[in-house]
C-alpha cells in the first residue's frame, strides 16, 4: 500500500508540473518518466494552438514538384502533425526545419533541393468570423536546404 | 488511531473480483494492437533511423538514461541488418507482446517487454507522441504490476477474487481522477475554455475537423456551453465519479465526452483508451448490469425462441 501510495503522490506531483519546480533532473522525474507516473495532462490547455503545416518543393535544376507528407492514414498523420507543432518553439524551428528536409530529400533521391515552408492557418474569433472574417494560412518560417555533393 | 488504518485497511484491501482488470488487459492490448498495425507502413517514417526525427537528433535531447531504439544499434550490426529493418522487427515482437497479453499468456513476461519496447517507441519518437502513447504507456506499466492476468485468460475462464485486485483497482480510480482534475484545472486557466473559442477553434483546425462546424460560430452560447461542460466533467470528476448517488451520471457523461471526441475530432484511440480506464476503474458495474439485465435476456429470449422453433418442429415430425 505504501508503494501504491507513494506512486500516486508521484503522478500528482508531476501533474502539478512537478518538473517545472526545478531545473535539476531528479530521480523522481526517471521514476515518472519509466513508469508513466511523471505526465502532464495539459490535452488542449490552457489554449488552442494554431494549426501548422508544412510544405516542401523539392527540385533538382530541371523541374520542381510540391509536396507534403501526409497521406490516407489519419493515424500517422496525426502523429506527423504533432512533429510539426514544435514548429510553434522558436528555438526548434531549424532543427526541425532541417530534419524534415533530410527526411524529404531522402524520400526524393531525384531531387536536389528542397525548400522547407512551414504555415500556420489563423482561424477568427466567433465574433469576426461572423463579420466576415476568414480563417486564412500564412507562411512563418522559409527555408531552403541543398543535398551535400558526397 | 486503529480506526483510520482499519479504514485504510477496508478501503485498499477488501476482497474484489478481477473482472475490471482482465477487462483493462484485453482492451489495453487491442487498443495497442490497432495502433501498432494502423501504424505498421509508416514506422520507419516514425521511429526510423533517418526518419522524420532522426536518431541522432531524439538522441540529443531525450535523456540518455531513457531507453531509445539506438541503443540496439550494435546488436542490430552484430546481426547484420539495418536500422530500419531492426524498428520493423521490434514492432513485431511488440505487436507479439501484445497478443500474449491479450491473451493473458506468460501475461507478466508479455506486458513486460511490451513496456519496454513501447518505451523505446516513445523515447525515438518523442515528437511524435500524443495522449494516447502516454495512457497507452501507463497502462502498460500497471499490466506489469497489477493481477491482471489472474482472470479470464485462455486457460482460466474464471475471475479471481482478491484483495490485490481492489488495490490495483483503489490505484486505477485515484491515477484517473488526478489526470481529469489536473486536465479540467489546465483547461480552466486559458480564456479560451470559458468565452467558448477552444471549442470553435478545434472545429476549425482540418486536423480535427470531421464535419463543417462552421454554423457553430452563429451559436456562440452553444460553444460556450461545451466548454463549460467539459470544465465541470473534467474538474467534476473526482467529486462525481466517488459519490455513489453520482457515480453513474458522472461515468456516462465521461464516456459521452470522449464519444464526442471520437466523433468530431477523430481521436479514436485517444478517447477510447480513456474510455478503458474510466471503465475499468469505475464504471465496470454498469457495463455487467448493462449485460445482465439488457444482453443475457435477449440471448436468452432468442435461446428460447431457437428452442420453441426446434420442438414445433419436431412435434411436426412425430405427426
Amino acid at each position: 500500500m505504501s508503494l501504491a501510495l507513494f506512486h500516486l503522490l508521484v503522478v500528482a506531483l508531476h501533474a502539478a508540473h512537478f518538473k517545472e519546480w526545478s531545473k535539476r533532473t531528479t530521480w523522481l522525474s526517471g521514476y515518472g518518466d519509466l513508469t508513466g507516473a511523471g505526465n502532464i495532462f495539459s490535452f488542449f490547455a490552457p489554449h488552442i494552438g494554431n494549426e501548422i503545416a508544412v510544405l516542401y518543393t523539392v527540385a533538382n535544376g530541371k523541374s520542381q514538384h510540391v509536396m507534403r507528407l501526409e497521406g490516407e492514414n489519419t493515424e500517422c498523420n496525426r502523429r506527423i502533425q504533432t512533429i510539426y507543432n514544435f514548429f510553434s518553439i522558436e528555438e526548434a524551428q531549424p532543427l526541425l526545419a532541417r530534419s524534415c528536409a533530410a527526411y524529404v530529400l531522402r524520400e526524393c533521391p531525384d531531387g536536389t533541393m528542397v525548400r522547407v515552408t512551414v504555415v500556420s492557418k489563423l482561424v477568427p474569433e466567433m465574433q469576426d468570423f461572423r463579420a466576415g472574417v476568414q480563417p486564412k494560412w500564412e507562411p512563418f518560417l522559409v527555408k531552403d536546404y541543398r543535398k551535400n555533393s558526397q | 488511531m486503529n480506526r483510520y488504518s482499519g479504514v485504510l485497511q477496508r478501503f485498499f484491501f477488501s476482497p474484489a473480483s478481477g473482472e475490471p482488470l482482465a477487462f483493462f488487459r484485453v482492451a489495453i492490448a487491442f487498443i495497442g494492437l490497432v495502433q501498432g498495425c494502423w501504424l505498421l507502413g509508416n514506422v520507419v517514417m516514425l521511429y526510423g533511423m533517418n526518419g522524420l526525427i532522426p536518431w541522432s537528433l531524439s538522441k540529443g535531447i531525450v535523456s540518455p538514461l531513457m531507453p531509445q531504439l539506438s541503443w540496439l544499434q550494435p546488436l542490430a550490426n552484430a546481426l547484420g541488418i539495418g536500422g530500419d529493418m531492426m524498428v520493423y522487427v521490434l514492432m513485431g515482437v511488440y505487436l507479439i507482446c501484445l497478443i500474449f497479453l491479450l491473451m493473458g499468456m506468460f501475461t507478466r513476461a508479455a506486458a513486460t517487454l511490451a513496456w519496454g519496447l513501447h518505451l523505446m517507441f516513445i523515447n525515438t519518437g518523442f515528437m511524435a507522441a500524443y495522449g494516447v502513447e502516454t495512457f497507452l504507456h501507463i497502462a502498460l506499466f500497471y499490466c506489469i504490476l497489477m493481477p491482471v492476468g489472474e482472470s479470464f485468460t485462455w486457460k482460466n475462464h474464471e475471475s479471481s477474487v482478491s484483495e490485490w485486485n481492489m488495490l490495483s483497482i483503489r490505484v486505477l480510480q485515484i491515477h484517473i481522477s488526478i489526470v481529469y482534475v489536473a486536465s479540467g484545472l489546465e483547461k480552466a486557466m486559458g480564456v479560451q475554455w470559458w468565452n467558448g473559442e477552444a471549442i470553435w477553434q478545434t472545429f476549425m483546425q482540418g486536423q480535427f475537423a470531421r464535419f463543417d462546424m462552421r454554423w457553430l460560430a452563429a451559436y456562440p452560447w452553444l460553444a460556450k456551453l461545451i466548454c463549460w461542460s467539459t470544465l465541470l466533467i473534467e474538474i467534476g470528476y473526482p467529486l462525481f465519479i466517488w459519490w455513489r448517488k453520482t457515480r453513474v451520471y458522472a461515468y456516462v457523461a465521461v464516456v459521452l465526452l470522449h464519444v464526442g471526441i471520437s466523433i468530431f475530432m477523430g481521436l479514436q484511440l485517444f478517447a477510447g483508451i480513456m474510455i478503458v480506464f474510466s471503465t475499468a476503474a469505475f464504471g465496470w458495474e454498469y457495463i455487467e448490469q448493462l449485460y445482465w439485465g439488457i444482453v443475457r435476456p435477449l440471448r436468452e429470449r432468442k435461446v428460447l425462441r431457437r428452442a420453441e422453433t426446434l420442438a414445433t418442429q419436431a412435434f411436426w415430425s412425430m405427426e
